[in-house]
């Protein structure tokens, strides 16, 4: 799920609905934030598995 | 001569004295409630005080002392757990208002219990970020506890009361618990040791509330001979490994030391951090490094697997009481109630994955050494740290050289470096599960060199 095809904000209001939470208006930017930081972390772990290997190799080489 | 009574009386010098009847557990008990109501207001590590359950039980020690009897290990050690554990008679709070009207505690948390058996008596609950979600132990309900050794900035955290009990002499042993490093991170940067036990290894009943997969409890303290006794004690009966503190003077003959390097562990880190690092190299005389697997990747999925678990436990709460977070856990809270469970899963896999090329890497070294936190303690009030060259939210920032080990089920150890006149700064040592000795050993070498040392503040 990459960022331009997933847009957060809009994903927050839906996501509250669906849990049934009242995210408040002040902290509204503020959840869309974390989300987004949470989702750039997920990120880093989408293609690990090829990291890995990767990884594997070069600890090898040293 | 150390006086029992003093407050840098270390746990083993208080139960020596009142095993041997040359000192009262009930006058130790009464020093130690004096220290904390004088210092207590000014640093707010305590959020309860247990005064008259704690004499009862120093009387009931030198009943038993008197008699004749065996008083135990830590016969009249004064110590404190995060208002994470139950406490009998007292209400844990976690650090939120959510729990403040709850019934107290009918009985003690199983770690509690562990040191009451040795003979250690608690005098209290101590302050901790709301539900052990952050790093600095700003707490809104409950006040911003203080570094002893700096009182304008953070002790760290979560379990931010717990490190400034202990560094500033109200106790010397204390109880936290680390999820991605609230032991390892405020042991830090109050200079305390703090240690995080082999998954399995201690009691997680009583616990509020209940513990994800990688919350554990820790211990913390000013000395390697108190953190092998107090580790002692809470290791359960049928927990693998050797007593740590009939093995902690064997020195180094036969381990295999090794920095850890590759990702973040690379660098580029700030002065203190360098600095640190490099007197232990030097002390250790350390030639050899090994590539830490995947830290960054380990770090992600710690943070991922943590927002997931603790947010499970508060759906209801996020649902009906918002009001009574604390804001600076509640937006938080609310991002980890949305996190898609792919990504959770995704975390797991990666984890299983790390712990056994962790365990790997222990075929081939005993002992790692990384830094533990990426600066000294902020001031209060700061939203952002430098780490890697880069401003990040001070939160999760300053637990950035812990919480890659957090997912790996090794125990790990915060050993504060000492440098006369700086605030203070811990490196960590990390070893294969069980070998918890094997940590012991090495930071009793380095506290003998005086390269360690935990000095009350």
């Amino acid at each position: 799920m990459t960022e331009d095809r997933w847009n957060v904000a809009e994903y927050v209001h839906a996501a509250a609905v669906l849990h049934g939470l009242a995210v408040p208006a002040e902290g509204y930017n503020a959840v869309v934030a974390n989300l987004r930081g949470l989702h750039e972390t997920s990120r880093l772990l989408e293609d690990w598995r090829e990291a890995v290997g990767a990884t594997e190799r070069k600890s090898d080489k040293r | 001569m150390i006086d029992p009574l003093a407050a840098n009386a270390e746990a083993c010098h208080i139960a020596q004295a009142v095993r041997a009847g040359t000192v009262s557990a009930e006058a130790v008990i009464e020093a130690a409630l004096q220290r904390i109501s004088v210092t207590n207001p000014t640093l707010n590590a305590f959020t309860a005080v247990i005064s008259d359950r704690a004499l009862r039980r120093a009387r009931a020690i030198d009943a038993t002392t008197a008699a004749g009897g065996d008083p135990g290990p830590l016969a009249g050690v004064p110590f404190a757990a995060k208002s994470h554990f139950d406490i009998a008679g007292i209400t844990t709070t976690a650090g939120s208002r959510l729990l403040a009207g709850n019934p107290s505690a009918e009985c003690d948390a199983g770690v509690v219990a562990a040191l009451h058996a040795a003979g250690a008596i608690c005098l209290g609950a101590l302050n901790m970020d709301e539900f052990g979600l952050g790093g600095t132990t700003e707490n809104t309900h409950y006040g911003s506890t203080r570094n002893p050794h700096a009182l304008e900035r953070v002790p760290g955290g979560s379990s931010g009361g717990t490190a400034a009990a202990v560094a500033s002499g109200m106790v010397p042993i204390a109880l936290g618990t680390d999820g991605l490093g609230s032991v390892r991170l405020p042991a830090s940067l109050c200079g305390v040791f703090g240690l995080r036990p082999s998954e399995g290894s201690g009691a997680l009943d009583g616990i509020r509330p209940a513990p994800g997969t990688l919350t554990i409890p820790g211990p913390m303290a000013r000395s390697v001979a108190d953190m092998a006794r107090v580790f002692d004690a809470l290791r359960l009966g049928d927990a693998p490994g050797a007593s740590c503190a009939e093995l902690m003077d064997a020195g180094l003959t036969g381990l295999k030391i090794a920095r850890a390097v590759g990702g973040s562990y690379d660098g580029p880190f700030e002065t203190d951090v360098a600095e640190v690092v490099d007197i232990v190299v030097e002390a250790l005389k350390i030639t050899t490094t090994v590539i830490y697997p995947e830290p960054d990747r380990a770090r992600a999925a710690a943070m991922l697997i943590m927002s997931a678990e603790g947010t499970a436990t508060q759906l209801k709460n996020l649902r009906h009481r918002l009001e009574m977070f604390d804001p600076r856990t509640r937006d938080r809270y609310l991002a980890g109630a949305m996190v898609p469970a792919a990504w959770y899963i995704e975390a797991t896999q990666f984890r299983s994955w790390h712990r056994a090329a962790v365990l790997e890497l222990f075929q081939h070294v005993d002992i790692l050494v990384m830094p533990a936190t990426p600066c000294v303690a902020p001031r209060i009030g700061t939203d952002t740290v430098r780490v890697g060259g880069v401003q990040r939210p001070i939160g999760p920032a300053l637990g950035y050289y812990v919480q890659p080990v957090a997912p790996t089920g090794c125990p790990a150890m915060t050993v504060p470096i000492f440098r006369a006149g700086r605030l203070p700064m811990g490196i960590q040592l990390v070893a294969a599960p069980s070998r918890e000795a094997d940590l012991m050993r090495v930071a009793r070498v380095m506290e003998a060199m005086g390269v360690a040392a935990a000095p009350v503040a």
